[in-house]
Order: structure tokens, then sequence, then C-alpha cells
């Protein structure tokens, strides 16, 4: 007779060993695959997370003559990490003109002063990349027509869709940027595209006339460099860096100040990433709970089954004595007895699919709704300039399905065997190693 | 011929209690052989060392003049000889049909008839039938086995007397209409008179009896 017929033959026969045996590995295996559904969809909130809180930093060069040097920002993007999404910024003021000199029309309404001389001005946002600007990337400005300015832009704006009503302008249109203190110094600019705030401006009423976002124009750095020094050379006060994985932020900004050339003297290095860290936090405590429960449910599996197959053999002894009487080799028996096991094993994991399925979506997506809470309390979703650019009020949180997958339920299986086979193998070592005489003068 | 031989067996328990002190004997094919002797004397030591189940402290055991230590002892165990022991060591989970299976290739039912149990009790738990018919299945065991030698520790010991006397009837013919070496460790003298030869173990010494003894 095989070792697999006397295998079936016991689990059949042994009924109540064998459903006992079947509860213990299901509910083992229950608890072991409701952990990893947890710990999975963990992973998944912490990526989400990282998706929707940019880490990046930004390079400040403290005199706007000298700007960030171009060299500097090539050796930036060529560190490894970076996810190739950058800006590069800088400030200033302007005059507005249509294109037959004539002053433009500034919004006033809702401003602190209008200073002297700013009377048709407005702020200046010089940009490598508009659309990357935290004025768009914090989900406040949204582009209604036309198209950005990108670094290959050459003398184009965007204005805000007040200010070209208001005017009469649309895209295409030419107007002229004229610097403040050099009334005569203009350069004639082509609306690119036209930008509304989709968000009540935080500092209506303490905000000076051109700070006001109605005012608020965007274009290229080089003719900001233009408007203000006469040339055409791009310079840039402020460099934004992001980086594809915030917990790498701290490795690229000490490589960034080990950069050759570069001179800290006349620059300043600023990290952003704190509603990442904020959010990481309380998804941190989580990860460490189910961390340990996973390692607890497998030690307490191991002790616990080991403990449960040693009593089952020892009141197998018999059994195997006469197995061995009859020439059937010690592996022959041991196999039978891991194959006992693995049947029942194989039951238990297939029925754990459903019993896991119902209890992590329950337990795992109140958990999680926890964490979300404090998640979401612990960072500001009013979005900032300062807060990593990421779009506010969505952490892609709230779409996590707590759900057991096939990678966990494989793992599960995985470690289901060898958990059965390292508790066979410690529970059947001590009749193992027994004579066979020995066993049945203890059988007798 | 000779099927099995002990050359001056030695066995001491742990190494040190000495309860075979060079035990010598022959045993050939179509004989029923009995070793007597006290409790604790060493008879199932010995019949343990003749199945395989231990090794012998010095001294050999052969097979058909093959020292069983070189051959192998779980080859020996599995291939030349069979076990019949006092508490029937059936496997409880298991018919009689499929305990007979464990070891044999043949079909069990007729040995199983051929012993005495119905198509309808060998199909039942072992565990259900009487002790004489646990013993029948425990025979049909050693016997479908093809092992050519049969050890019977103390085979009639748990059994009434007409159930014992129907097992010996079982054991002797196995021997002479079978053609196997049949060696039964008992205490008991009703069945001891049975056997063809009578060896008797004291002291650690094996001696040959005579039957009318």
């Amino acid at each position: 007779m095989s070792l697999w017929k006397r295998a079936c033959l016991y689990s059949i026969r042994k009924k109540g060993k064998t459903i006992t045996l079947l509860a213990f590995l299901l509910v083992m295996a229950t608890m072991m695959l409701t952990c990893l559904s947890i710990q999975s969809a963990t992973e998944t909130a912490n990526a989400n997370i990282k998706k929707a809180l940019l880490g990046y930093f930004t390079i400040n060069a403290k005199h706007l003559e000298s700007g960030i040097p171009e060299d500097a920002v090539s050796s930036i993007l060529a560190i490894n990490s970076l996810s190739g999404r950058y800006t590069l910024r800088s400030y200033s003021h302007a005059n507005y003109y249509d294109a037959d000199g004539k002053p433009l029309e500034i919004n006033t309404e809702g401003a602190a002063q209008v200073p002297e001389g700013y009377e048709n001005a407005g702020k200046i946002v010089a940009n490598s990349n508009s659309q990357e600007d935290s004025y768009f990337t914090d989900g406040g400005f949204v582009l209604t027509g036309g198209s950005a300015v990108t670094a290959g832009s050459r003398n184009e704006v965007l204005i805000h869709e007040k200010f070209a009503q208001h005017n009469g302008l649309a895209v295409g249109d030419t107007m002229l940027l004229g610097n403040v203190s050099e009334n005569a110094h203009t350069i004639p600019v082509t609306v690119a595209g036209i930008f509304t705030n989709t968000k009540e401006q935080d500092s209506i009423g303490i905000a000076p006339s051109y700070d006001l976002y109605d005012n608020i124009v965007f274009t290229d750095l080089s003719t900001a460099s233009f408007l203000l020094y006469g040339d055409g050379t791009a310079s840039s006060q402020y460099g934004d860096f992001y980086v594809n994985d915030p917990d790498d932020l701290d490795r690229i900004m000490t490589e960034v100040q080990r950069l050759p050339g570069m001179d800290w003297e006349s620059c300043t290095l600023t990290r952003y990433d704190n509603d990442y860290q904020n959010a990481k936090e309380s998804l941190e405590g989580l990860r460490n709970i189910v961390f340990i429960a996973i390692a607890v449910v497998s030690v307490i599996c191991f002790l616990v089954l080991a403990l449960f197959l040693t009593l089952r053999l020892r009141g197998r002894v018999h059994e195997t004595g006469v197995y061995l009487a009859m020439g059937i080799s010690k592996g022959s028996v041991l196999l039978q007895y891991l194959l006992e096991v693995i049947l029942a094993a194989a039951i238990a994991l297939l029925l754990s699919y459903g019993v896991s399925s119902a209890i992590s979506n329950q337990i795992g997506s109140r958990l999680l709704s926890q964490v979300t809470t404090e998640t979401y309390e612990a960072v500001d979703l009013t979005g900032n300039a300062e807060s990593g650019g990421g779009p506010a009020g969505d952490l892609g949180l709230s779409e996590i399905i707590v759900a057991v997958s096939a990678k966990d339920y494989l793992t599960v299986w995985a470690f289901g065997m060898v958990l059965c086979t390292a508790s066979t193998a410690l529970a059947a070592y001590p009749v193992m190693k027994m004579k066979p005489k020995s066993i049945l003068t203890q059988m007798s | 011929m000779n099927i099995m031989e002990i050359q001056n067996v030695q066995y001491a328990y742990d190494g040190k209690k000495k309860v075979l002190k060079g035990v010598n004997a022959q045993m050939e094919q179509g004989r029923m052989y009995a070793i007597l002797g006290p409790s604790g004397c060493g008879k199932t030591t010995l019949l343990s060392l003749l199945g395989g189940l231990d090794s012998p402290t010095s001294g050999q055991i052969l097979y058909q003049g093959e020292d069983i230590a070189k051959t192998g002892l779980a080859d020996h165990r599995r291939s030349h000889v069979a076990f019949i022991f006092q508490s029937y060591n059936l496997i409880d989970y298991l018919t009689p049909i499929e305990n007979v299976a464990l070891t044999s290739k043949l079909p069990p039912l007729p040995i199983l008839e051929q012993l005495g149990l119905t198509a309808e009790e060998a199909k039942r738990n072992v565990l259900k039938l009487s002790g004489g018919q646990q013993q029948r299945v425990a025979i049909a065991r050693a016997l479908a086995s093809d092992a050519q030698v049969i050890l019977a520790d103390e085979p009639t010991g748990n059994l009434d007397e007409d159930t014992a006397a129907e097992i010996t009837a079982i054991l002797k013919d196995s021997a002479h209409k079978s053609g196997k070496c049949v060696v039964i460790v008992t205490h008991s003298n009703e069945l001891a008179k049975e056997a063809d030869v009578v060896f008797r173990l004291r002291k650690g010494d094996l001696q040959i009896l005579d039957t009318s003894e």
C-alpha cells in the first residue's frame, strides 16, 4: 500500500483528528493571510502617499543677478532617483502695455494698496515649466486655454482669465512687458495661454495690487532676464527638483551638496517633504503593528503546530513501530505523516481565501480608515507652496481596498507548506531517531 | 538447509546488562521453533535480533548464509521476516483487508478467508473484531508478506484456550504446509509442545530441549 493511500485513509478515517488539525490550520492561514493583506494595503497606501505628496528640494540663489548656474542644474538632474520633474523660477514685477504701448488695466479690487509706480504692474513669475510651478501643482491655478510656458518658450506669457477679459486679450495676441524702474525698457510678448484660479486668494485685503492673482503673469526665464537686465540669458532664483521617492531625499540632497562648482555661500538648499513625513508617520504605526502581528503569528503558529503534531505523533508511536517492523522505511513513514498534514493544510488554505477575504476587508478597512483619518489630519490638505506641491485633498487612500492578493495567497501557501514540513519534522524527530526495537518496547 | 543461523550472539542493554551471552542456533524452513524462558531472560530481544529490529552487541545473525547487518536490517525486515505480536499490532484505522495489503501485493481477501474471516468481517474496522480474529488478521498479514521467516512474540498470550489452539494450528500449518520457518517466543508449554524444536533461554544461553519435556 502506497504512503499516499495510507495518508488518505488516515485523514478520512480519523475524522475528529483531521477536522481538529484542519480547523487549527484554517485559523492560522486566515490570520496570516489577513495580516499580509493589511500589510499589502498599507504598502499601497504608502506608495499612493508618495505619489500624492511629492518630495522635493529647492535651491535658492541669494542674489538674483548670479542666479543658479546652468551647469549646476544639469549636474543635479544627472543624480539617480530624481524624477526628472523640475522647475526653475524667479520673481520680479513688470508694467503691462498693449501692443501699441498703451497701459493695460490691472485689477485693484481687494488690494491693500496700489503702490506708486505699480498702477499698471503685476507680479512676473518666470518659469522653466509653468505646469510644475507650485501655483499650478497645488491645485490653485489651472490653464483654461492655450499652452504652458516651457523651457523652449521665448517671449511668451500666461495671463489671468479676468485680466484677459478686462483688456480684450486672447491667446495669440501681443502685449508688452515693461521694466518698472525703467519705463522705456519694454519687451513684446505673445499670450500663449490663459489661466484661472480655482481657489480664492487668502491674502485678499492685505496683498498689494501687483500680488493679486488676477495681475500675475507667467513667462519664460529668458524674457524675465531680458526685462530685468537687457539680455536673454535665462537666470533663475529658485530651482525646485522633485524626487521619485521622498525617502531618498536625504541621500539626494547630500549628493547635491557634494557637487563640484556649487557655491553654497550664495545658495541655500531646503527640503520640502513635511506632509509626506507626517503622513508616513501615521502609516508607520499600522505597518509596525502588522509587522509585529505577522512575526508573532508566525512564531506562535510554528510552536503550536509543532506541539499539536508532537502530541499527535506521540499517540502514533505504536503505528510507527508496526510500520518499521514491517520494513517500511522511516522516510516513508515520515512522508506519510507529512502528507496527512499537507492534505489538511491544502484544504485549510483553500478555505482561508474566502474567510480571510471577508475578515481582512472588515478589519483592514477599519484600521486603514482610522489611519487615513489620522493621515489627513497630519497633512495640510489645503495645499500651499511648501506642501510638496501634491494635489490637495486626495492622497489616494480612499480608493484602497483591503483584499487578498494572489501574491499574498501564494506567500501563505509557501509559508504554510514550510511550516507544516518543519513542524512535522520537529514533532517526528524524537520517534524517528529511536530504533524499531525501542519503539516496540515502548509499545509493549 | 538453514534459513537462519545465530552465531555467537551477545547482547547487553546499554552495553552493561548482558542478556545474551554467546547464543548459537540454526533454523530451517518448514519447521516451527519455540523459545521458552522466564520473563526478562531476553526472549523478545532474541526475536528482535532475528527480525532485524536491533543489532547484537557481538556475533552475527545470518539469513541464507548472509549477515543481515551487512545486507541491511530494513531490507531484512521488508523482505525476509514477518512479525506477529501478542497485542496483534494492527493499524487501527485500516480494515483487515487494508492491514494485510500493507505488505502484500496479493489479493488479501482469499488469505483472510483461508484463515476463517468472512468477506464482511474483512471489511470491518479491525478494532471491531474479536481478539482471535485480530490475531488471524495479524497472521494473514505475516503470511501475505511472502516472508520466509515468521517471528511470533506470544501470539496466543491474549487468547482463550480454544482460539489459542486454532492459532497454534494455523502457525503450525504455515510451517509444515507453506514451508515457512516459524519462530515463536512463548511462556505457554501447550504451544511449545506443538513446536518441532523447543529452545530454552536461561541465563543468556540458548539450549535445545527435548520436545517431550
